[in-house]
């Protein structure tokens, strides 16, 4: 039995089961990566079907394996409360970045030294959009990872910008570092929680 | 005698402690079953780590006194056992759960 009682702990620990499985980190490398790989296919349907890919790793994965190791809980109201934070923060950023793009594409050349640095360095946009994104989600659900992987994002776009590779380059390396780390730590719960048997108690 | 009394004193705010609670095990489920809405049986059996039996008998132990409510449901024509807390059950434990915080909070000589 874990000696480990402290009530706030518990209550983070079962809260997090739901990112403990790794399958929600490979969702969101699998995200970037494919955002990544997008832009090296001619094919459009193809690349739909890439861009759709991540979504198997927690819905069916979920069903797979990690129904069966930890079983299943109901989070309630407070689940349903980050969740709605969660698409706030996705709508708002979404339509953020779309205005982003207009105001700084579209306004031309401009004397304010802000506007006109963001203008040359473009790449802002996208690092602090998706970064601030995920680091938020991370924010509202509990989860330090999600925030982690959202600086881990925003400094692999400048850093890449800034030595000269395009934005797909970036999302393809940190997608596909955020989903090893996910990988790994997938593998790490498969071998911690074993199947747990399908006849029930009480 | 005068030593007897200092020791009753002593442990009075203690005594007060809900003692169902009061059991780890049982504290261990009712603080899982608290941060959740509902949870099935493995579950709780693969976040406390109890055994089957255990979990089993502590369970019945809190059904009965009302604490939880245990309810048996198929999903895909598999079994689930679905436990939740009971209003009673969650005013107990947050009761409980004030008390020891009153009690280690009260300041020592």
């Amino acid at each position: 039995m874990n000696s480990d009682l402290n009530l706030q702990s518990i209550e983070r620990k079962a809260q997090n089961t739901t990112f403990i499985d790794g399958l929600w980190d490979m969702y969101v490398g699998g995200v970037f990566l494919s955002m990544g790989l997008y832009s090296l296919l001619d094919n459009d349907v193809w690349a739909g079907v890439l861009m759709m890919l991540p979504l198997v790793f927690p819905f069916f994965g979920k069903k797979i394996f990690t129904s069966k190791r930890l079983g299943y809980a109901n989070f309630g109201e407070k689940r349903i409360v980050q969740k709605r934070k969660a698409m706030l923060i996705l709508s708002v950023s979404f339509i953020l970045g779309i205005i982003a793009s207009i105001f700084f594409f579209y306004t031309g050349t401009s004397n304010n030294p802000v506007v006109e640095f963001v203008q040359q360095h473009f790449y802002i946009v996208p690092a602090i959009v998706w970064g601030g994104v995920l680091a938020l989600t991370g924010v509202v659900f509990k989860y330090n990872r999600f925030i982690i992987f959202g600086v881990f994002i925003a400094v692999a776009i400048i850093l890449f910008q800034h030595y000269g590779y395009p934005l797909s380059a970036s999302t393809r390396a940190a997608g596909g570092a955020i989903m090893t780390m996910g990988l790994i730590r997938f593998i790490g719960f498969l071998n911690k929680y074993p199947p747990l048997p399908v006849e029930e108690g009480v | 005698m005068g030593n007897k009394k200092q020791e009753t004193d002593n442990t009075k705010p203690i005594d007060s402690f809900n003692r169902t609670i009061h059991e780890p095990a049982r504290l261990l489920i009712l603080a899982y079953l608290h941060a959740v809405e509902s949870a099935d049986f493995l579950f709780l059996m693969s976040q406390t780590g109890l055994t089957k039996g255990n979990l089993s008998s502590h369970l019945t132990r809190l059904e009965t006194i009302g604490y939880v409510e245990i309810s048996k449901e198929f999903v895909k024509k598999i079994p689930r056992t679905l436990l939740r807390l009971t209003e009673t059950g969650r005013i107990e434990f947050r009761a409980y759960r004030d008390r020891i915080q009153q009690v280690l909070n009260t300041p020592q000589d």
